[in-house]
C-alpha cells in the first residue's frame, strides 16, 4: 500500500529475523522464520489478469455447471476499496493479495474469498480472529472451521472464508467441495503456537487461542487493554481464554516486533480486570496470567512460562 | 502498517497546539478533543453558526425502537413487517396520527432528499432494500416526488452489488463519489478519476496526518495528503440528508449514525482509521454539509451483526429485529451501542462494557450534535407484530 509499507516493512524483517530463536514452536513441516516483505506489486498498477494468475482459484471445469459470475483480485491496498476500513485488519496480519469469487451453482450462490499472507502466522492470525463458535472444526486443532453459512480454514499462506447465501444443506454441500478443491491447492507449513500453549495445563484450550496484531486488533478482542497499545507500533499478543475447575482464566503473550517498550507486565495484567494476576517480562516479550486468585495465577504461569 | 502510518503523523502537545497553531482561536475551540493525537479543522466547523435544521434536530435525545419478531424468519425480511415498523416508528417520533404528517416534520415537496445507505457488507449486510423501499414509499405519501429522492454512498461499485440500481429503483437517482463507469472503469477518457469533478474543494476536512495510496487503492479514497474533502452530493446535490445505517459493531464499538455519516461522505479516509477513528466519526457530522442536513436517521436493525463489522461475517450475523430512528444522532448511536455491544457481551466477544468505544458519541455530543448522558436519553420502545 505505498510508500508507507515500504518502510514497515522493513523493520518487520529485522524483528521477525529473531524469532527462530525464541520460544516460537512451528510445526514440523514449518520454516524456522517467515520474513515479511515488501509487496512485489505494491506501488504498481500491475495487470488483473497475471495477478489472478498467481492466485489459486476455481474454474468452470472445477464445478461443472457452475456460473463463476466474478473472478478478481486485490492486490496491495485495493482491499480498501473492497471491505473499507476493515481491510485495516487484514494490513496487519500482512496481506498480500485477495482473490474473490463469486459462484452459483445448483441456485445457491458461494462467495469464495482466498487471502493470501506473507506468512504462515498472518493466516493463522486473521483465521483465529475471524472464527467463532464453530459447529465442525476447531481453529487450531483443526485448522478449519463450518458454521452454517460459511466455511473457513487456513493453510500455510492462505486464509479461506466461503459463504453461502442460504445456509441450507446443498449450498453447504457445494462448499464444502468448493474448499476441499481449494484447499489441495493452498497447502503449505501451518504456523506453530508459541511453546507455551503446548504445555499444561492449557495444551487442550488450544481451539481458543487468538492471534491479535495492531491497535485494531487490541480494540476487538481485548479493547479493556486499548489504551496500553495505543502509542505502539509493532507487537503482537497470543490471547488464550479458558475456563476449568478453577474458573476463567486468560494468557496473554505479548511480543515486541519493533524497539518500542512494551506495557509493564503489571498493568497488562491489570487491564484485564480479573481478581488476580502474575506476570513476567523478559526478553522482549510480556506474559501475564490473569484468574480469580494470585495463588492460581502464579501456579499457571510457573507452569507454562519458557524463557525466550 | 500502523508504524509506518504513524511516521507520517506529527504529534503535538497540547500546548504547543495552542500557541503555535491555532492562535486565532480561543482555547475551548482549538482543534483538537480530548486524547487525540493530532490536529484537525474541527474548530472551523464549529465556528458555522447553527440553524433549526442542525444536528440534534427537532427531538435531541429522543429515540424510538421499534421491535418486530415478525419482520425476519430464516433470513427472508417480511417487507410488510417493516413497512409498518417504519410506520409505527415515524408516528411515535413525531408525537402524531398520521405518518405523512410525522416525514412532513422532516422534508418537504420540493427539496432534494439523499437516502445515506450503506453497502459495505455487500449482499449479506447492507442496509436492506425492505427498509429503503419503505421510506421511499413513505416519503412519496408525504408529497416529495420520486425524482426528489436519491440513493447514495461513497461507493458507486458497491451500491451496484447490492442492488440498488436503476432497475430496481426507477426514477431514483444513484449515485456514489467513487463514481466508476459501465466498464468498471474508475478513470474517464483523460485518465482522470471520475470522483475527482464529485468532490467539493471547498468543503473538506484537514487532520494532520497522511498516507500514501498505491495506485489500486487512490480510485477508493480519490486524493492524498492532509484533506478529505467532502461529496458534492452532500454539500451541492441535496437539500436533506435522512440517514439509514445498519446495526454493526466496529470492535468494542459501532458502526452506526456517526460512522455511516462521517466516513460516508469525504474522500481519504484510510489514514484517518486507526488513529483517528473516533475523532473522524464525530468531527465529520460537525461541519454544516452534514450538520445541517441529516434531519433523520433509522438504522437498520432486522439484520445485523455482533462482530466482524463493519464486514459480514455470517457466523457473527444476528437478527436484531428492530428499527431505530431518531433525529439525535449521538443518541442513537448510544441505544445502539448499549444493543449491539450486550449482544458481544452475551455471545462472549467481549468481557464488559467499554469507554474507549463511547469516545465519539461523547466527542459528537461536546460539538453539539445529540444527547450521549443516558440519563438524558428518552428511549421509546414499540413491540409491533
Amino acid at each position: 500500500m505505498g510508500k508507507i509499507y515500504c518502510i514497515l516493512f522493513l523493520s518487520f524483517s529485522v524483528a521477525f529475523g529473531a524469532w527462530g530463536n525464541g520460544n516460537y514452536v512451528f510445526g514440523s513441516a514449518g520454516p524456522e522464520f517467515c520474513i515479511e516483505t515488501p509487496h512485489p506489486g505494491i506501488g504498481s498498477a500491475g495487470n488483473k489478469k497475471n495477478k489472478i494468475a498467481d492466485m489459486p482459484v476455481l474454474s468452470p471445469s472445477d464445478l461443472p455447471g457452475a456460473l463463476i459470475s466474478r473472478s478478481d483480485v486485490y492486490v496491495g491496498g485495493a482491499l480498501w476499496g473492497l471491505i473499507n476500513g476493515a481491510a485495516d485488519l487484514y494490513y496487519e496480519y500482512g496481506f498480500d493479495r485477495m482473490a474473490l469469487q463469486e459462484i452459483e451453482l445448483e441456485g445457491e450462490n458461494l462467495r469464495l474469498e482466498l487471502y493470501r499472507m506473507e506468512c504462515p502466522v498472518g493466516a493463522y492470525g486473521i483465521f483465529s480472529v475471524s472464527v467463532h463458535g464453530c459447529a465442525e472444526g476447531g481453529p487450531a486443532s483443526t485448522g478449519y472451521c463450518i458454521n452454517r453459512f460459511q466455511y473457513q480454514l487456513y493453510s500455510g499462506n492462505y486464509y479461506l472464508s466461503i459463504i453461502n447465501y442460504s445456509g441450507s444443506d446443498k449450498a453447504r454441500e457445494i462448499s464444502l467441495l468448493a474448499a476441499e478443491l481449494l484447499s489441495n491447492r493452498i497447502s503449505g507449513p501451518l504456523a506453530g503456537l508459541p511453546g507455551m500453549f503446548n504445555k499444561q495445563p492449557v495444551a487442550g484450550y488450544t481451539d481458543n487461542i487468538r492471534l491479535i496484531r495492531g491497535i485494531i486488533g487490541v480494540r476487538n478482542v481485548i479493547p479493556g487493554l486499548a489504551h496500553l497499545f495505543e502509542t505502539i507500533d509493532d507487537f503482537e499478543i497470543w490471547h488464550l481464554g479458558f475456563e476449568d475447575d478453577a474458573g476463567q482464566q486468560e494468557i496473554m503473550l505479548v511480543k515486541s516486533r519493533g524497539s518500542q517498550p512494551l506495557p509493564e507486565a503489571g498493568a497488562v495484567a491489570e487491564g484485564m480486570s480479573m481478581a488476580g494476576y502474575a506476570a513476567r517480562e523478559t526478553g522482549g516479550q510480556v506474559v501475564a496470567v490473569m484468574s480469580a486468585g494470585f495463588a492460581r495465577s502464579n501456579e499457571l504461569l510457573d507452569s507454562i512460562f519458557i524463557s525466550p | 502498517m500502523n508504524n509506518g502510518r504513524r511516521r507520517f503523523f506529527k504529534l503535538f502537545a497540547a500546548g504547543s497546539l495552542g500557541a503555535g497553531l491555532t492562535p486565532v482561536f480561543p482555547s475551548s475551540l482549538s482543534g483538537i478533543a480530548p486524547d487525540q493525537p493530532v490536529e484537525t479543522n474541527i474548530a472551523d466547523a464549529l465556528k458555522f453558526p447553527r440553524n433549526e435544521n442542525s444536528m440534534p434536530g427537532k427531538y435531541p435525545g429522543r429515540v424510538v425502537r421499534v421491535d418486530d419478531e415478525k419482520s425476519i424468519s430464516d433470513g427472508t425480511i417480511n417487507e410488510e413487517a417493516v413497512y409498518n415498523m417504519l410506520d409505527g416508528g415515524m408516528q411515535n417520533l413525531g408525537d402524531c396520527n398520521d405518518v405523512r404528517d410525522a416525514w412532513r416534520q422532516f422534508v418537504s415537496p420540493g427539496e432534494k432528499i439523499g437516502l445515506k445507505v450503506n453497502p459495505i457488507g455487500g449482499k449479506l449486510l447492507s442496509t436492506s432494500h425492505a427498509l429503503v423501499r419503505s421510506v421511499i414509499s413513505q416519503l412519496e405519501q408525504s408529497g416529495i416526488a420520486r425524482d426528489d429522492i436519491m440513493i447514495f454512498d461513497r461507493r458507486m461499485q458497491q451500491l451496484r452489488e447490492t442492488g440498488f440500481t436503476p432497475e430496481n429503483y426507477p426514477g431514483i437517482a444513484i449515485a456514489g463519489t467513487e463514481h466508476v463507469d459501465e466498464s468498471g472503469s474508475y478513470y474517464d477518457e483523460n485518465g482522470e478519476l471520475y470522483s475527482l469533478s464529485l468532490i467539493d474543494r471547498d468543503w473538506y476536512y484537514r487532520a494532520d496526518c497522511e498516507m500514501e495510496y498505491d495506485d489500486y487503492m487512490l480510485p477508493f479514497m480519490v486524493n492524498q495528503g492532509k484533506y478529505s474533502y467532502f461529496s458534492k452530493i452532500v454539500t451541492q446535490q441535496l437539500d436533506k440528508i435522512i440517514n439509514l445505517p445498519i446495526m454493526k459493531n466496529a470492535g468494542a464499538s459501532v458502526t452506526l449514525c456517526l460512522k455511516n455519516l462521517g466516513y460516508g461522505v469525504i474522500t481519504n479516509t484510510s489514514r484517518l482509521h486507526a488513529d483517528l477513528w473516533a475523532e473522524t466519526s464525530a468531527q465529520v457530522c460537525a461541519f454544516p454539509p452534514v450538520r445541517d442536513k441529516v434531519v433523520l436517521n433509522i438504522a437498520d436493525g432486522i439484520k445485523g451483526c455482533y462482530d466482524g463489522g463493519p464486514g459480514a461475517n455470517p457466523q457473527f450475523f444476528t437478527d436484531y429485529k428492530m428499527l431505530l430512528l431518531s433525529t439525535d444522532p449521538v443518541a442513537m448511536d448510544v441505544v445502539g451501542y448499549d444493543i449491539i455491544i450486550g449482544k458481544r457481551i452475551e455471545m462472549g466477544r467481549q468481557a464488559g462494557f467499554f469507554d474507549v468505544g463511547m469516545k465519539k458519541m461523547e466527542l459528537a455530543a461536546g460539538y453539539g450534535l445529540g444527547v450521549a448522558d443516558r440519563d438524558r436519553i428518552d428511549l421509546r420502545k414499540i413491540v409491533k407484530g
